[in-house]
């Protein structure tokens, strides 16, 4: 069941970000970032390589500190430090996730396990494994380890991941940039079924073409993030 | 060839005797070091200050003192100081455990520390609690990528029990010597006991290897 205060009412902030500023090496890499993002929105972050698209998703995932600003999540302020607590890590993740360029499949246990292995702490999924695995066309290598799995696969497997654990706010560094177009566009439609059910995904990408069939695109450019459409 | 064969058939039960003393510090040293050496990298993981550091600084100690000063200054002078006469056996068992101890202490360390840092934030925004992470999550994998290492440092307890020869421990250099004293055929002696340590130390030398290569694919 989902807690009161994730409970969310329509036009409502899902997730927002307020003055962000991030640094790396400390130089400032992003200021003034603010922005709200409410439920049912998919949005795109585009920026060129070495922007500061992984820095600012890491900050909203609460895995790195802003150098300043702050990140708010169903209207509430978190930190990495506050959800360093066992009861706030609670509250906030799954209902918030992250799929980093990474990845960071385990290697040691089969994609489904990878799949399942979170599952058990969580109540039963509203998609199932078998329906949303045949979705993203890795039925067939589910009882593989990711080492022996294409990058692609292992892209799909990292979002099913994700998406089984019913986040509210998903954030997404690069899943399809080792997809093909056609592939990607699927993964594109079965994301944009999960904001309809009024979940927010804020979605890095360099493909434009994927960007554009979001219904909102921030852009990073010169140190600065701006809203470029919105629909 | 043949004349090795001969020397080591003839003296196959001094031989044996000595193996079986080598395999028994080797067991102590084993078994010690794996079970102390993992204890402590748990503990240091979860409580780095009190345990991880003074380990880690025992360890660098350790590193810097060649083997033989070690066990020479257990054997001679802590005995004499504390007024004791202990068995060479446990000397050099005791000190090759506490080594290993420390050597494993070193490589889990390093191999938890290793673990990719994506792996256990992708857990932990998975909602998964922080000991079911590392048990699950950071441990195994720690412990994959660290076996190549571990094999290999057990493989040297095995070179270093050596040593204790030179305390009077009857292990299988020390019998070879007896042996070579008798005879005096130091060829076919010392080639017998290096091919022993080739027969049993480049296999395990080679899975080693296999193993991390293994872990880096």
């Amino acid at each position: 069941m989902t807690p009161a205060v994730f409970q969310e009412s329509a036009g409502e902030p899902l997730l927002q970000a307020e003055d962000l500023r991030i640094e790396k090496g400390g130089n400032t890499i992003l200021s003034d970032v603010t922005f709200r993002i409410e439920s049912g929105t998919f949005a795109a972050l585009a920026g060129p390589s070495g922007s500061g698209k992984t820095s600012l998703l890491r900050v909203l995932a609460l895995l790195d500190d802003p150098a300043a600003g702050a990140v708010k999540l169903w209207q509430r302020e978190f930190s990495p430090a506050t959800v360093a607590q066992p009861a706030a890590a609670a509250r906030v993740y799954p209902r918030l996730n992250y799929v980093p360029q990474m990845l960071g499949l385990w290697p040691h246990l089969t994609i489904r396990e990878n799949l399942t292995f979170s599952l058990s702490n969580h109540s039963q999924p509203r998609i199932s494994l078998e329906e949303l695995c045949a979705q993203l066309d890795i039925t067939r290598i589910l009882d593989r380890r990711p080492g022996s799995a294409s990058q692609g696969q292992r892209q799909r497997a990292a979002l099913a991941r994700a998406l089984l654990l019913d986040p509210q706010v998903l954030l997404l560094d690069e899943v399809t940039a080792a997809l093909d177009r056609a592939l990607a566009a699927i993964v594109w439609t079965l994301l944009q079924s999960f904001v309809e059910r009024g979940g927010v995904i804020l979605a890095s990408t360099h493909d434009a073409y994927l960007a554009e069939r979001c219904n909102r695109l921030y852009r990073i450019s010169e140190g600065c993030l701006r809203m470029e459409r919105t629909q | 060839m043949s004349k090795v064969i001969d020397v080591v058939w003839e003296f196959r039960y001094a031989y044996l005797s000595g193996l079986l003393v080598t395999l028994k510090i080797c067991a102590v040293a084993w078994l010690g070091g794996l079970f102390g050496g993992v204890l402590i990298a748990l503990s240091a993981e979860w409580r780095p200050r009190l345990v991880g550091w003074p380990f880690l600084l025992l360890s660098r100690m350790t590193e810097a003192i060649p083997i033989l000063v070690l066990l020479f200054w257990l054997h001679y002078p802590t005995q004499a100081a504390l007024g004791i006469v202990i068995d060479p056996f446990y000397t050099t068992a005791a000190l090759l455990a506490v080594l290993n101890t420390l050597a494993v202490f070193g490589v889990l360390r390093n191999a938890l520390r290793g673990v990719p840092t994506e792996m256990i934030e992708a857990a932990r925004v998975c909602g998964v609690r922080r000991t079911r992470i590392f048990w699950r999550i950071q441990f195994p994998i720690a412990f994959r990528s660290a076996l190549g290492s571990l094999t290999s440092s057990q493989v040297q307890i095995l070179q270093l029990s050596i040593f204790g020869g030179l305390i009077s421990v009857g292990e299988l250099f020390r019998v070879s010597q007896r042996i070579n004293a008798q005879i005096y055929r130091p060829v076919e002696v010392y080639t017998g006991l290096g091919l022993f340590f080739l027969a049993v130390c480049l296999p395990l030398n080679i899975f080693a290897k296999h193993l991390e290569k293994r872990v880096r694919a």
